[in-house]
């Protein structure tokens, strides 16, 4: 039993050289390298968010980045969104270095970020809106999606006549509408509560694995990483960077019911004693 | 309670309170037999409006056209001036402050000057309802377009729309409860610098009406102008409450 679990430990730990050993450079599709973040450089303020930092995702991939709060995770999303630029270093999307925002890329934040005068719907056109492209060729899209995560019947609801799970659903559908090849999701369910939170991870699963985009999802739920990446990045305290790049090799479709198998459990120990905690 | 009882009563207790200072105010000026030149009585004024009714409706005109003109000069230029201020921060930081300090100084006062560059004709009336209306309504969209969330504004530039695109989609919309507070502000200050522009200088309007009745000591005929005055400011507050409430409904409110 004992011997069991050290051997599985012993693997995770083989697929962490693994990786290291052989960046996936070629396959790559996002390139984060050597990026630093500084806040107010120069400032009585100044603050290192993101340490030097380099790694890869490749297409397809559904890449974890975990870390205690404030580790400069969601600084490290937002450069990658084009929402923000590095201080040093640079950052690569489909081949292109980013210096501002690209319509491929679709965000998820950590509030919904609904429009309250707007329905469901209207909030799930609203990228073609903001883009200045005609809704009309997207609107049966815009419905199948909101049927696929369930809210079929609440299409001309409001965000304030949806519970908090929906409103991400709506949210997730809206990152989902334009097809984006890059999916950025900046803790989108921290602020829900736990039964909800498996529940979209559920709706989130279903929906990564039948349109299959390369994802980015930033959490300081062990867990949640494990069941939901192919990899996980575990980021140190600020100023951040990336202590572990740990495989998880559970086939998909996955099932909530992996969590509650002795590897499941081992690879979140071992993420757990990766992540740096503050001194108590 | 429910919602019909809530609303009678919202309505009936301020109606049968201002009924009873009615007449308190009746029993008061027959009991000490106070003289009409300086306190008429309801039921005098009464008398006056509809003695002079057409004279009042007459003198209203003016006084509701400068109102309504002014209010609208005003809402244009603020809500074209404080959106043109949100695209630019080196404008907006620029103009701001000093509109602020402007605001500061009490706007009645520029009054004689406007009637020395614009003449005793409507065109100073128009200026200084439009001046004096502006304000409120410019800093309340200032801080409606400020307003917008500022995560709505993030995702919208992550969907790469242009500075318009978002200021139409996200801030506009987010200002529209601070815009309507402004607005049910500045029309009542409009009313008010009509008057006063109207008792300075003018020929007609209500303000000169008042002016006029003053000089005469019809005290009745200031009261039944004022009545009407009352009137035209609850009209043109209603119109603008009804503009907003017609908003709420379209968004679904």
């Amino acid at each position: 039993m004992i011997a069991a679990a050290i051997d599985r430990l012993a693997n995770v730990e083989t697929s962490i050289v693994e990786m290291a050993a052989a960046p996936q450079r070629a396959a790559g599709y996002v390139f984060v390298e050597a990026v630093r973040k500084i806040f107010n450089p120069g400032g009585r303020h100044e603050v290192e968010a993101v340490a030097p930092t380099s790694f890869s995702v490749q297409s397809g991939e559904f890449v974890s980045l975990l870390g205690p709060s404030g580790c400069g995770k969601s600084t490290l999303v937002m450069m990658i969104a084009g929402l923000d630029r590095p201080s040093e270093g640079q950052i690569t999307v489909a081949g292109r270095t980013m210096t501002a925002p690209r319509a491929e890329t679709g965000i998820m934040f950590q509030d919904p970020t609904l429009l309250p005068w707007k329905s469901a719907l209207e909030n799930v056109l609203f990228p073609f809106r903001a883009m200045n492209k005609p809704v009309g060729p997207y609107v049966a899209r815009a419905k199948e999606l909101l049927d696929a995560v369930g809210l079929a019947g609440f299409h001309d609801h409001k965000p304030r006549q949806l519970s908090g799970g929906m409103r991400q659903r709506v949210a997730i559908c809206r990152a989902l509408v334009y097809e984006p090849d890059l999916l950025l999701m900046d803790e989108p369910f921290s602020a829900l509560d736990a039964i909800t939170r498996d529940e979209m991870n559920l709706v989130l699963m279903k929906m990564w694995e039948e349109h299959h985009r390369t994802a980015i999802f930033v959490t300081h739920s062990i867990r949640e990483a494990v069941y939901l990446s192919d990899r996980v990045l575990v980021m140190s305290q600020r100023p951040g960077r990336i202590v572990a790049d740990v495989r998880i090799p559970f086939a998909r479709p996955r099932r909530l019911e992996i969590e509650e198998t002795a590897e499941f459990n081992d690879i979140c120990g071992y993420l757990r004693g990766k992540i740096q905690h503050r001194p108590v | 309670m429910d919602a019909v009882t809530a609303r009678l009563r919202a309505a009936i207790l301020p109606t049968v309170f201002a009924v009873s200072l009615l007449v308190l105010w009746q029993a008061l000026v027959v009991i000490f037999q106070y003289p009409k030149v300086v306190m008429p009585a309801p039921t005098d004024i009464a008398e006056a409006f509809v003695t002079n009714f057409g004279t009042l409706w007459q003198q209203m005109l003016p006084t509701a056209r400068d109102t309504i003109a002014g209010f609208l000069l005003a809402t244009v230029l603020a809500v074209g001036i404080a959106s043109l201020l949100s695209f630019n921060r080196l404008v907006r930081d620029t103009i701001y402050p000093i509109v602020i300090v402007l605001q500061l100084v009490p706007k009645i006062a520029w009054t004689p000057l406007f009637i020395v560059w614009a003449g005793i004709g409507w065109p100073s009336r128009l200026t200084i309802a439009t001046f004096i209306a502006f304000f409120p309504i410019f800093i309340s969209m200032m801080a409606g377009l400020e307003a917008a969330d500022r995560s709505l504004v993030r995702l919208s530039t992550s969907l790469t729309a242009s500075n318009w695109r978002t200021f139409w989609l996200v801030r506009l919309p987010a200002s529209m409860p601070y815009l309507f507070s402004g607005l049910k502000i500045g029309v009542t200050l409009a009313v008010i610098g009509v008057i006063v522009a109207e008792f300075i200088s003018s020929s007609e309007g209500l303000g000169f009406l008042i002016q006029k009745s003053a000089a005469l000591l019809q005290t009745d005929m200031i009261l039944a102008a004022i009545a009407v005055l009352c009137a035209l400011g609850l009209a043109c507050y209603g119109v603008v409450h009804a503009g907003e409430l017609g908003i709420r409904r379209w968004r679904g409110e």
